[in-house]
């Protein structure tokens, strides 16, 4: 074989990431304490979102019940400081433990089905613990939920409170991202793309299914707790069928294909519904709408939309262009079927 | 014949209700050799090799492959034992790159599927790299599987396939579809590879020129049971063989 070369996946961030994290820090210093908690809460969404959209995005996995580990992080750190008056920071790293063990147990169940009743599967999970929680009152505090000091000082003063929730999800985001695209995220491609050709080569599609699910659960319930910093509360709601909603939506919204596609669509919806409750009536019914506009007209979200305005913008200035689409249209432009051993394009090197 | 079968099948039977799709079928497939099951429409072809992969449990029988029982066994257990399947329908990974493709098979081959931590993974692409060097799909490894022209999918098929180092290949209509330039770059690739490693391939096709041309033996299958077995020259001049599916008008 001649060489071919080919530079390793590195960890290397792009560029345009960081500089949002440093715009993002910057909020504290330039927002007002009410613009500064709203985008405090779309930064936790987004951990909500890309955890979820492990499973809907890259594992094909439409689970409308991720409000469930949502809500088990929340409530573990309120129930643990109501009852055991436990540390903040303790409960900080065993919530989503809490939620990945809840995961795994939901997942040896749920996964033993398919599509929509895997979907209908841990909906009825989220409902259940929706109705357990409001009814277990002296254990849960009932329908009101958990209120109380239940942070510490550090994470009472806001800027502090919202550079600890940018802190812990761009944490979070970048475990997540690693995962994506590590062998075990090709494998989970691999299955949504097509299961029963993964498992004729060998996959043991439960399995990899079962972790992808179980560590959706822990960042779900990771997210969880960052909830509880922006809210300093916990409430049935978070179990509830419509915030297993939002992950979803905001997934559709921003676009599942690409990973921070559904941290795109939580900053939208978080600057969007404030604007939409401010002017309609009936904001749910634009919400839908503008979901039912998406789905038929960008089916891969505003990311994707981004991308085939790049592209666009690549025919005149062929640098923006992204890596693969290069490669593909090489291979298209080269004849593709009749390979000449010699004729390899320059852009098998990356 | 002295030497022990890679592949020894018994009374293999399937029945679904009252439908005997195959009925008590004995197989022995020779390590290193190119053994083809043929049959007309409904034979049984497909259902057997269901029952190879572990696809359909058998009603009755044994699957012996390298002195284990397999039958029973599933799907990507077979395929880990060494056993792997290429479709006849195009079953490629659509919006994956060819190259993303390959390492997925190698991954689940070295039990690196399981891998979350890293993203190097150099031994692994230089080794896909290799492979679509060797079947010709290099200069297309970086689009997706979805975009390459039909006989490209099927030459990935198989590269999928190959990519597990199977000890046995079961190829299933490997040339559906094809042109006939394409059929013949096909069966150069199969005869090839088969030769160069010492694979054992058991072959589906409905194209006799290709069967009789490549195959060491041929077993034909008619309404779930064997009514022939033996070599190419023997198939083609048992009178049976002849009055079901090669004359018989189809």
């Amino acid at each position: 074989m001649t060489t071919i070369l080919r530079k390793p996946a590195s960890l290397r961030v792009p560029a345009g990431v960081i500089a949002l994290i440093v715009v993002l820090a910057l909020g504290p210093r330039v927002l007002s304490t009410a613009a500064l908690l709203n985008v405090q809460d779309a930064v936790g969404l987004a951990l909500f979102a890309c955890a979820t959209n492990l499973l809907i995005g890259y594992g094909g996995l439409v689970s409308f019940g991720q409000g469930a580990f949502y809500g088990i992080g929340a409530y573990t750190v309120a129930l643990a400081w109501m009852h055991l008056n436990a540390s903040f920071w303790v409960t900080l790293v065993v919530a989503p433990v809490v939620g990945g063990v809840a995961a795994l147990a939901v997942g040896l169940l749920a996964l033993r089905t398919r599509q929509l009743y895997f979907a209908l599967l841990t909906l009825a999970v989220s409902q259940l613990l929706y109705v357990i929680v409001q009814q277990q009152e002296s254990f849960t505090g009932g329908a009101d939920g958990v209120f109380g000091p239940m942070l510490p000082g550090f994470l009472l003063n806001p800027g502090n409170a919202y550079w600890f929730t940018l802190a812990v999800a761009a944490i979070g985001l970048l475990v997540l991202w690693q995962i994506t695209r590590s062998p075990f995220g090709m494998t989970l491609r691999a299955i949504r793309e097509n299961r029963e050709r993964a498992e004729a080569l060998g996959v043991n599609v439960f399995l990899h299914q079962l972790l992808a699910f179980t560590f959706s659960g822990f960042f779900c319930a990771l997210a969880g707790v960052l909830y509880v910093v922006w809210g300093q509360s916990a409430n049935p709601n978070l179990f509830s069928w419509t915030e297993s909603g939002y992950p979803i939506f905001m997934a559709v919204l921003g676009g599942q294909y690409m990973f921070l596609g559904p941290a795109l669509g939580a900053l939208i919806y978080e600057q969007a519904r404030d604007v939409l409750l401010a002017s309609f009536s009936d904001s749910q019914l634009v919400f839908g709408a503008v979901l039912l506009v998406i789905i038929l007209a960008a089916p891969d979200g505003v990311a994707g939309l981004l991308n085939r305005g790049r592209r666009l913008l690549a025919r005149r200035w062929p640098g923006l262009a992204p890596a693969t689409s290069r490669a593909a249209a090489a291979a298209r432009a080269s004849g593709g079927q009749d390979t000449k051993p010699d004729g390899r394009p320059e852009t098998a090197v990356r | 014949m002295s030497t022990q079968p890679l592949l020894e099948v018994r009374g293999l039977t399937k029945a679904f209700g009252g439908f005997t799709a195959v009925g008590g079928v004995d197989l022995a497939v020779r390590p290193g050799t190119i053994h083809s099951v043929i049959g007309p429409n409904g034979a049984g072809k497909t259902t057997l090799f269901r029952l190879l992969t572990g696809v359909h449990r058998p009603t009755s029988g044994s699957i012996r492959f390298g002195g284990r029982e397999l039958s029973g066994a599933r799907p990507y257990v077979v395929s880990r034992r060494g056993l792997t399947q290429s479709f006849q329908i195009t079953n490629v990974f659509p919006k994956m790159t060819v190259l993303e493709s390959v390492q997925v098979a190698i991954l689940a081959r070295h039990h690196r599927s399981w891998d979350f931590v890293s993203a190097r993974q150099d031994k692994v692409t230089v080794e896909a790299m290799e492979m679509l060097d060797e079947v010709g799909l290099a200069q297309a490894m970086d689009a997706q599987a979805q975009t390459l022209s039909h006989g490209d999918q099927r030459v990935l098929e198989v590269t999928l396939a190959l990519a597990t180092r199977p000890r046995l290949l079961l190829l299933d209509e490997p040339t559906a579809g094809m042109s006939p330039a394409e059929t013949g770059r096909m069966v150069d690739l199969v005869t090839g590879l088969a030769r160069a490693r010492g694979l054992t391939v058991v072959l589906s096709e409905h194209d006799m020129d290709i069967v009789f041309c490549v195959s060491d033996e041929v077993t034909v299958l008619h309404r779930g049971r064997v009514i022939c077995h033996g070599s190419p020259a023997e198939v083609q001049a048992d009178p049976q063989v002849a009055e079901v599916y090669l004359g018989g008008g189809e």
